[in-house]
């Protein structure tokens, strides 16, 4: 194939336009102090649930969640849960099918959209955040930044093989444009703030 | 066939007409409120602007930067002249690997490409898992907008559709009920694939990755669940510097849907596991000869939003389907002429030149400028045949006389007030269907000035 590209890069060549200088970096605007509210509205209207955990800890608010102390399949990467069922023995990505939660942390929020910055540890992981229908991410409140451009200011993508923003439920309006929260991953998402 | 003919079949069914046309708003709206939301937009606006226009005098560099980069994070990066190479590499990567089942996730360059007829002629399956680009594969149709490919249909067919496809009770129309009987029948579809295709909204040169957005998570299940990750990249797709991607990215799921964010932004920067593997086709298809029309290359900063098509009038009203091409609306009418002059000369006449289009454009690309710019390229292609060649003609000998002008305006409304609603409709033919034809004055504005300025004294 080097002689297609080469020959693509002969056109490219030979049709490169007037040469336009790399623009100036934007000023961004400043958010109001306090970044939780604009990250929990975000959050909300991506159709994502979320929970202050800080008042009655992290274990509490898990064991409120509708289905979870009888769940029977849970992927946790969290110390302080154990997971449960097929995500105790999966080596492959498929046997995660049935799982019902799956637990992970966000290392950064973003306040503008609710979105959550996450970096699974193993393939496994990120397959389970797809597969279960109710994802739960952890979120240290000190962790949310204003804007999208201040994640990437403090990730490195040099380093990470793979990572996503995540925002609320998977979902679809493909239908007569009605919005479906469900599509093909988590049907419910919510974020516990620590 | 030209746009207007195949307009004329969409109005056939004029509640569906409407229904589309709201709901096409409805999206622009949307927009709206999420754009206002943002103190900086238009800021943001001009500097995504800036950035393409700067890579695209650079794609050369870029595209290096990005193949050695890529590479170094163990992608394999591929070039594809155009649709019959890049299907070939396709194909031949799956049958090397013994691949008979590949999930693809929504890509308009596939679509551009016909990958799917190529590859099911090699029994190769190939399952489309956006859930509006699985209905129109279902259909046998292809997408009629590219954001929302299913748009042109109402829930009742979607109904009957599943029905058949999927053993969904008869009559069963709930949007909700119908996505959760695609989201199981889909998941035994993941779970067999072997291989994942997915597009790409921007790769990034300095860290030789790829940035893919979904709703869904389709792109994500399909790359997830599979070893193989086939990433089908147009030319234009680049980017220079990863702080370009947050610019993008406010802009896109905002103009697009009006959400602030999709559910999944993904980066790939070499396989998603050790053991997997990263196939990048880059591919040309025109884009570079595109590049080359300094009058229409601006269309290449495109991030295919789909916010032109939903403010369009003619779009909205007529369907995605009338444009007879991959990708519709403005946008599709300056980029597809490109492609194929000849059969797509009537595009740029789909179109009032009201500018909306140019409006909303997150990267600010001049769209009915560029419109405009076909019409004068494509003259001996000109749609509307004698009548209207020969109308306009006579329309400039008259405007540009002006005794001519004022003689024949006297005899239009002499003889035009004396004509009854029925006869002057026919007269004035398309323009009265659905409205009827303005009352005639008895004087012209020249006679009423000149009337004011006497009484005036």
């Amino acid at each position: 194939m080097a002689d297609a590209r080469s020959v693509i890069f002969r056109a490219l060549e030979a049709a490169r336009p007037a040469s336009v200088p790399r623009p100036r970096r934007g000023a961004r605007p400043d958010l109001e102090a306090d970044l939780l509210p604009p990250f929990r509205a975000g959050l909300e209207a991506a159709g994502g649930e979320f929970i202050d955990a800080r008042p009655d800890g992290l274990a509490a608010a898990l064991g409120q969640l509708p289905g979870f102390s009888a769940a029977e399949h849970v992927f946790s990467t969290w110390r302080e849960v154990a997971g449960r069922g097929v995500a105790t023995r999966a080596t492959t990505p498929g046997e995660l099918e049935r799982l019902e939660f799956t637990l992970i942390r966000g290392t950064h929020g973003v306040a503008e959209s609710g979105a959550v910055w996450h970096e699974p540890g193993s393939p496994l992981e990120r397959a389970a955040v797809l597969l279960a229908e109710h994802l739960v991410i952890e979120l240290a409140a000190d962790a949310i930044v204003g804007l999208l451009h201040d994640v990437y200011a403090r990730i490195d993508l040099a380093q990470v093989r793979f990572g996503w923003f995540l925002c609320g439920p998977s979902k679809t309006a493909d239908i007569e444009q009605a919005l479906v929260l469900g599509a093909h991953g988590a049907i419910r998402a919510s974020v516990l703030i620590v | 066939m030209t746009h207007a003919e195949r307009a004329a079949r969409f109005l056939a069914d004029p509640e569906r007409a409407s229904w589309h046309d709201q709901s096409l708003w409805f999206l622009r709206e949307k927009r709206d409120r999420a754009a206002r939301q943002v103190p900086d937009w238009e800021a943001l606006r001009e500097e995504a602007a800036a950035i393409k226009r700067h890579a695209l005098s650079r794609l050369p560099e870029l595209w290096t930067r990005f193949e050695e980069r890529a590479r170094a994070r163990g992608a394999v990066v591929h070039w594809a002249r155009d649709a019959a190479e890049h299907n070939a590499i396709v194909a031949s990567l799956l049958e090397q690997r013994g691949v008979r089942r590949l999930v693809k996730s929504k890509s308009m360059l596939t679509e551009e490409c016909a990958l799917n007829p190529y590859l099911a002629a090699r029994g190769i399956e190939v399952i489309d898992t956006d859930l509006g680009e699985r209905i129109v594969q279902l259909r046998d149709e292809p997408p009629s907008h590219i954001v929302m490919p299913a748009i042109h249909l109402r829930r009742g067919e979607i109904g009957e559709l599943f029905a058949r496809e999927m053993g969904t009770p008869r009559g069963l129309d709930d949007p909700a009920a119908l996505t959760a009987a695609a989201r199981r029948d889909l998941r035994t579809r993941f779970l067999a694939a072997e291989a994942g295709l997915t597009g790409a909204n921007f790769a990034v040169a300095e860290s030789g990755g790829l940035v893919v957005v979904t709703n869904e998570g389709n792109a994500d299940l399909g790359t997830a669940l599979t070893r193989i990750h086939i990433a089908s990249v147009g030319l234009e797709k680049i980017v220079p510097e990863v702080a370009d991607l947050p610019v993008f990215l406010r802009l896109l799921a905002r103009s697009a849907t009006g959400q602030a964010i999709t559910s999944y932004t993904s980066h790939f920067h070499g396989p998603a596991s050790p053991e997997g593997e990263l196939h990048v086709v880059v591919v040309d298809n025109g884009r570079s000869a595109l590049l080359g029309r300094p009058a229409h290359f601006e269309a290449l900063s495109c991030i295919r939003c789909g916010a032109c098509m939903n403010t369009c009038p003619v779009y909205r009203r007529s369907g995605g389907h009338s444009y007879g091409a991959t990708v519709p609306g403005p946008i599709g009418s300056v980029l597809e002429p490109a492609r194929s002059p000849a059969t797509h000369a009537s595009l740029p006449h789909a179109c009032t030149l009201c500018g909306s289009c140019a409006e909303v454009c997150p990267v600010k690309i001049p769209l009915p400028q560029q419109l405009l710019a076909w019409r004068g390229e494509l003259r001996s292609h000109r749609p509307g045949g004698v009548s209207v060649s020969f109308g306009l003609r006579a329309l400039a000998a008259v405007m540009t006389n002006a005794t001519l002008y004022d003689f024949v305006g006297r005899i239009a409304r002499s003889i035009g007030r004396r004509l009854p609603q029925s006869v002057l409709g026919a007269l004035l033919g398309p323009w009265t269907r659905g409205r009827t034809a303005p009352v005639i004055p008895a004087r012209s504005f020249r006679q009423l000035i000149a009337e004011r300025e006497r009484k005036r004294g």
